[in-house]
């Protein structure tokens, strides 16, 4: 397939990707306890009808579900391009956020604040202080970086780190005093975007952006180190600034999401596979369509979950690898049969 | 001296001996440990103080109990089946999850009888449990005596509300989790005795259920009343509360807390939660008047 071909194939996927993302969007702005039909849904959200009922129409979708979409929106295209960045840059398909330990620690930051009661001194310092655990787990992986240099150095640290701060968040349930801290913790953990408002997405989202951008400018020297480390370190790639920007990028965007939303799985390992193959394999055009795949995976989720939950909310977490995980078996068995 | 009078001075003193010798074969009253903070108030309130020898550390903690300065002076316990056997008592009062504990043929054996205060879904389950308890503690005038009490504060309780609020309003119970109190609850028979309709019940919620925001939004009860429970004020769990549309919500309508102290039990001390918020409902209309009465010509 010539080069051309693949960039319009590329280009077909994305705006596929789009377009699905925009009908599921449409869509998860009329799924909610109360029923809203189509007609009352662009009532609201233009305010053509002055009436109680529109009014109230209108608060439900801009003030519950707009954030809690815009979030999925946001969280799912973080988790989806750091997937996709880590799996380029370490050339491992089982890269994701959670391999170099950032979610891991960024949860336990917040585990930490849980834990000590902390939320209760300030509601923000949950956030901030998953925020603080993900830098500072970045810090040291860019120590490592900076004095190793090599990927299996960054891979197994980041194993370590995500191990050790495991642990940690297990020896704080634990010991947590009683079953209502034990049930906080682990609900946390299991991530939700439920009742999230604008103060949640004004929180996170200069810190995704910015995160998001420089996972999205590292794509030509993924290029390049797709084709082997001296082949990009001969084409003027320096490998451990390549390095400390995807660790950087990911820290911000998936650090900034967990602080909010908790910890959600699977997007990041899952996304870039579905669409490695649909992109003609470069590490480039699949970090767009990853953060795409990624919004509309964790979108779909989201809506699943409101669909089935009844009294009892599902946890997203809980959503993602239960809809990640069979995709994800159906495509190694059939790679499995391509190969034979 | 007459026969009738002989009679009389030798049977007074062997009567008196029978009295005295038969009040002295009266069985001791059995020895209580309590291990559920709702079992331990009604301990409180109907054992004699000598029957009580330990109760759960929740009841000594002034932000669950209201007896809690009470409680402090009885040793406290976790609920572990080794602390009740060293306690050595004859009942152990336990929740209901005690109906499958493992460990529960074990204290049978050993003579301590594991005693479960049924759940009480409605205010004639409470007389009637009250009345049991009391039986099963070897107390049953003290728990006619409280029986009487409590439906003589139920039936002053209209007295004590502001009649204006409760006319035909509703309320709905809201924790921060989103979770509320159908009927079959409680809170239920808390908000009926204060002469509002339960809003969830109104809407169909039967026993513990979930009130989703975007129905608070569309549906608008008059009334809310907040659960403050402790076990409601964990992070993950009180999201819904930090949410800025309920908060708009909150400081538009009259809303009554109910402190973690109170309105955890279905037991007679609900009366006590139903005086508590009608206190709160009297103070509150006595500002508003007051707030009226300076802004009026």
């Amino acid at each position: 397939m010539t080069a051309w071909a693949e960039q319009y194939r590329t280009g077909l996927l994305n705006a596929a990707l789009v377009l699905s993302l925009v009908l599921l969007a449409l869509l998860s702005l009329r799924i909610g306890a109360v029923s809203i039909s189509t007609e009352e849904l662009i009532n609201a959200l233009f305010n053509a009808d002055h009436s109680d009922q529109s009014l109230r129409h209108n608060i439900i979708i801009e003030q519950l579900r707009l954030p809690r979409l815009l979030l999925a929106i946001v969280v799912g295209a973080s988790l989806g391009v750091a997937g996709a960045a880590l799996q380029g840059l370490l050339r491992n398909p089982l890269a994701e956020p959670g391999l170099l330990g950032v979610s891991s620690c960024a949860s336990l930051g917040a585990v930490i604040c849980l834990y000590f009661g902390l939320s209760a001194v300030s509601i923000w310092l949950l956030p901030v202080m998953a925020m603080v655990s993900a830098a500072a787990a970045t810090l040291l992986l860019y120590w490592i970086v900076y004095r190793r240099g090599s990927a299996l150095a960054l891979i197994l640290s980041g194993i370590a780190l995500s191990s050790l701060a495991s642990a940690l968040t297990s020896l704080a349930i634990n010991l947590a005093p009683n079953p209502t801290d034990v049930q906080d913790i682990v609900l946390w953990l299991l991530g939700s975007l439920n009742h999230r408002s604008f103060n949640d997405l004004q929180l996170c989202l200069p810190f995704v952006v910015l995160g998001i951008t420089l996972l999205l400018s590292s794509g030509s020297s993924l290029d390049a180190l797709s084709l082997g480390e001296t082949e990009a370190s001969s084409l003027g790639i320096k490998l451990s600034r390549l390095q400390q920007r995807i660790i950087l990028g990911t820290a911000l965007s998936v650090g900034a999401c967990v602080a909010v939303t908790g910890a959600i799985g699977f997007v990041g390992l899952v996304v870039p596979h579905l669409l490695r193959r649909l992109v003609g394999y470069h590490p480039s055009r699949l970090l767009f369509s990853s953060a795409l795949g990624g919004a509309l995976l964790l979108l779909a989720a989201d809506i699943t979950l409101r669909l089935i939950s009844a009294q009892q909310e599902i946890m997203l977490g809980v959503v993602t690898a239960l809809i990640g995980a069979p995709f994800f078996f159906m495509l190694v068995l059939q790679r499995r049969q391509e190969a034979l | 001296m007459p026969a009738t009078a002989l009679m009389t001075a030798l049977l007074c003193p062997l009567l008196c001996l029978l009295t005295i010798a038969s009040a002295d074969a009266q069985p001791p009253l059995p020895t209580i440990v309590s291990t559920q903070l709702c079992a331990d108030h009604l301990a409180l309130s109907l054992a004699a103080p000598a029957q009580i020898l330990s109760l759960s550390y929740k009841s000594q903690d002034p932000l669950r109990s209201t007896y809690a300065e009470r409680a402090q002076h009885y040793p406290g316990n976790s609920g572990k089946v080794e602390e009740i056997i060293a306690l050595k008592p004859d009942i152990v009062l336990a929740s209901r999850r005690w109906r499958r504990h493992p460990m529960k043929p074990q204290l049978e054996a050993l003579g301590i009888r594991v005693v479960i205060p049924p759940h009480s879904k409605s205010w004639q389950d409470i007389f009637e449990h009250t009345q049991w308890l009391a039986d099963q503690i070897g107390r049953p005038e003290r728990g006619r005596q409280q029986v009487e009490q409590l439906r003589q504060r139920l039936a002053l309780l209209p007295q004590i509300m502001p009649s204006a609020d409760t006319a035909r309003n509703n309320m709905l119970f809201l924790r921060p989790n989103g979770g509320s109190a159908g009927s079959d609850t409680h809170i239920h028979m808390l908000i009926e005795a204060l002469g509002f309709n339960n809003y969830a019940s109104q809407v169909g919620l039967k026993g513990w259920g979930r009130f989703s925001l975007e129905q608070v939004v569309m549906q608008s009860p008059d009334y809310l009343l907040l659960s403050a429970y402790v076990r409601d004020q964990a992070y993950a769990r009180s999201q819904l509360s930090r949410h800025p549309v309920l908060k708009a919500i909150v400081a538009s309508k009259p809303s009554l807390i109910l402190p973690g102290k109170y309105g955890s039990c279905a037991n007679w001390t609900l009366i006590e939660t139903a005086e508590y918020l009608a206190e709160q409902l009297h103070h509150s209309h006595s500002q508003a008047e007051q707030a009226l009465s300076k802004v009026r010509p």
